[in-house]
């Protein structure tokens, strides 16, 4: 049952991919991967903008509540993106080599990590520069970002297995997670909700995982450790189940993926 | 090697093995279509097997089926787990702005070598490629002559236990399409290595293989000795192609045609059978590259026969060997072309002029035959 697991004869191929595209990627423009650092720059001072200021919502510590969010956010939309089409994606590729299909989505999933690692120097900076300061509570955060990997895989590994029979289910994706984004607290505080709200927003894994790392690196609190261990839990059940599905229709992948 | 393999045993022996596609028909509603119905024959060590058949037989997916890349419906391919098997593929995974020498190491990656032996085959691949330099400048700033000749050499490299080649085709320039043409054959009839080749070319698989089968429709109709089986498969083209010629005849509108495995395009319209020469003239005259008709060798003998069309009226591109001038050869003798532009207006394809020796080259200029 595990067999399906089993990438380590396909690591160098897997780590040499994500790098690859991370490398072309850094080519691609001038600035190269600085980029990566602008990104979560703009983005909070886009959201900062409208709701800090234009909507007055948001409250004294704001910007590092934000950039917190959008950092975590923005790997969770990046990997599970480019994960859930690049099985359907590589059609060229599977049409002519037996691979194990799975490392197509693990390989995008790493180097959408490979980017949260720039993403995390800003997020750093940043509360470096609103006076939150390092130390060593802070290395507590890898245990949501481990949980946060592990949900990654999970949808990616799920909807790269299915995409390539139902494509339309690819072009919903964007929407799901722009919805995902809407309902994640990335820009909003979730006690601040009504009740009611409250009560469905927080049946998303995301809003758990955002809190944690804010809990962990803005007001040196312990997250909610038996609910982070829930969702491993169901992170690690998810990326089984996907891995199992796309070694289940390994052979049928070549077939149903015409140009 | 394979130490499990006894001498006798075959490598991979393929037992009723049946492939179906769902095709779309309509929005919904799909149909089941059979690539593969029923295919059975071993293979051994040394082998080289051709694969003949028109388009559309399962050829293609026959290959998948080798490669593993895709799993059969029905029957089963006994020896498959044990060896390696590749498909011949150029320039696999390439990306746009990484060097050539990451973007080898990635396509033999893929490819399924060994991170190790392909860092270590590096200098094979460089000077195999003739790309210098170039090797460590991003492959968008490449010609796709040079993409091609790094595709080749990184996929060269490859030695599995079981080569699948889909059609035997030069790369490059003139010198690296003769280069790697040659490399491929050599591969091919090497006796320590079993392929599988794919072709269109009956004359090709004749010169390359030793053994060979003909998949028509999904089954297999002939399998056995490469003469054999291959002129049996031409006698059946032949005749299809007779008839299909004479119907289109019959309507009087002009077609086109070609000969397998040359380039060179003749029309026939008004009883009369002429070159097209080059492909503006064969734009102008209304001809759509998918109407060429391709037609075998006896059967395109034929018509020349019976168009009284002779030699002289097919222009013969040549060159003396170790010089770059391209000469035409016609009825009333022999000139040079004249640049390139020239060159393609009167038809010319870079694959197929002559290298003569000097001799024959001088002959022939005196008008002698």
């Amino acid at each position: 049952m595990f067999r399906c697991l089993n990438v380590w004869p396909y690591r160098h191929l897997i780590f040499h991919k994500a790098w690859a595209d991370f490398r072309a990627e850094s080519r691609r423009n001038y600035l190269g991967v600085f980029w990566w650092v602008i990104d979560p720059i703009f983005n909070t001072l886009i959201y900062y903008l409208v709701f800090g200021l234009f909507l007055q919502r948001g409250g004294g510590d704001y910007v590092p509540y934000l950039i917190t969010g959008i950092v975590g956010w923005q790997w969770f939309f990046a990997a599970v993106n480019s994960s859930s089409v690049s099985i359907w994606v590589s059609a060229p590729l599977v049409r002519r080599v037996a691979l194990k299909k799975i490392i197509f989505p693990l390989s995008k999933i790493i180097m959408s990590t490979y980017k949260f690692g720039f993403a995390l120097l800003v997020l750093w900076a940043a509360l470096l520069s609103y006076g939150y300061h390092p130390n060593s509570f802070w290395l507590l955060a890898s245990a949501p970002m481990i949980v946060q990997l592990l949900l990654i895989t999970a949808c990616g590994l799920i909807l790269a297995a299915i995409i390539p029979f139902v494509p339309d289910v690819a072009s919903s994706v964007p929407y799901i997670l722009r919805l995902g984004f809407f309902f994640s607290c990335v820009m909003y505080r979730l006690e601040k909700m009504p009740e009611q709200a409250q009560f469905y927003l927080r049946l998303n894994p995301m809003v758990h995982i955002l809190n944690s790392y804010r809990s962990i690196f803005m007001y040196g609190r312990h997250p909610d450790w038996p609910l982070l261990a829930g969702l491993a839990a169901l992170g690690l059940a998810g990326s089984i189940l996907g891995a199992a599905l796309i070694h289940r229709f390994d052979g049928a992948y070549a077939k149903r993926i015409v140009r | 090697m394979d130490s499990k393999i006894s001498a006798g045993e075959p490598l991979l022996s393929l037992r009723n093995v049946g492939v179906s596609y769902w095709l779309k028909d309509g929005a919904i509603r799909r149909r089941k279509h059979y690539a593969l119905k029923d295919v059975s024959f071993d293979l051994h060590r040394g082998d080289s097997l051709g694969v003949v058949g028109r388009n559309g037989s399962g050829k293609t997916t026959l290959l998948m089926l080798l490669a593993g890349i895709m799993a059969p419906d029905y029957g089963e391919i006994v020896g498959a787990d044990r060896i390696r098997a590749s498909l011949l593929t150029l320039q696999l995974g390439f990306i746009e702005y990484l060097t050539g020498r990451e973007n080898a190491i990635l396509s033999g990656l893929f490819l399924g070598m060994e991170k190790k032996e392909i860092v270590a085959r590096m200098d094979d691949i460089i000077e195999f490629s003739e790309l210098g330099q170039f090797m460590d400048q991003p492959i968008s700033a490449y010609s796709s002559g040079m993409r091609a000749r790094l595709g080749f050499a990184v996929a060269f490299q490859l030695d599995p236990d079981l080569l699948l080649i889909d059609e035997v085709t030069g790369v490059g320039d003139i010198e690296f399409r003769q280069k790697s043409f040659r490399m491929m054959k050599e591969r091919i009839k090497c006796e320590n290595s079993t392929v599988v080749f794919v072709s269109h070319t009956a004359s090709q698989v004749k010169a390359l293989c030793n053994r060979a089968i003909w998949i028509d429709e999904g089954v297999v109709k002939q399998a056995g000795d490469v003469e054999a089986v291959v002129n049996i498969y031409e006698q059946s083209l032949t005749h299809k192609d007779r008839d299909r010629v004479n119907t289109l005849l019959e309507k009087g509108i002009p077609i086109f045609v070609r000969r397998e495995g040359s380039q060179a395009i003749f029309v026939i319209s008004e009883g009369t059978m002429k070159p097209v020469g080059g492909r503006d003239n064969f734009l102008q005259m209304g001809g759509r590259f998918k109407d060429i008709r391709v037609l075998s060798t006896p059967v395109f003998n034929e018509l020349k026969a019976k168009y009284s069309l002779t030699e002289g009226d097919i222009p013969t591109f040549l060159r003396k060997q170790g010089e770059k001038t391209i000469y035409v050869l016609r009825k009333d003798g022999m000139e040079p072309v004249g640049g390139k532009e020239n060159f393609l207006k009167m038809g010319g394809r870079y694959d197929n002029i002559k290298v003569v020796s000097e001799s024959t080259f001088e002959m022939l200029k005196k008008g002698l035959r």
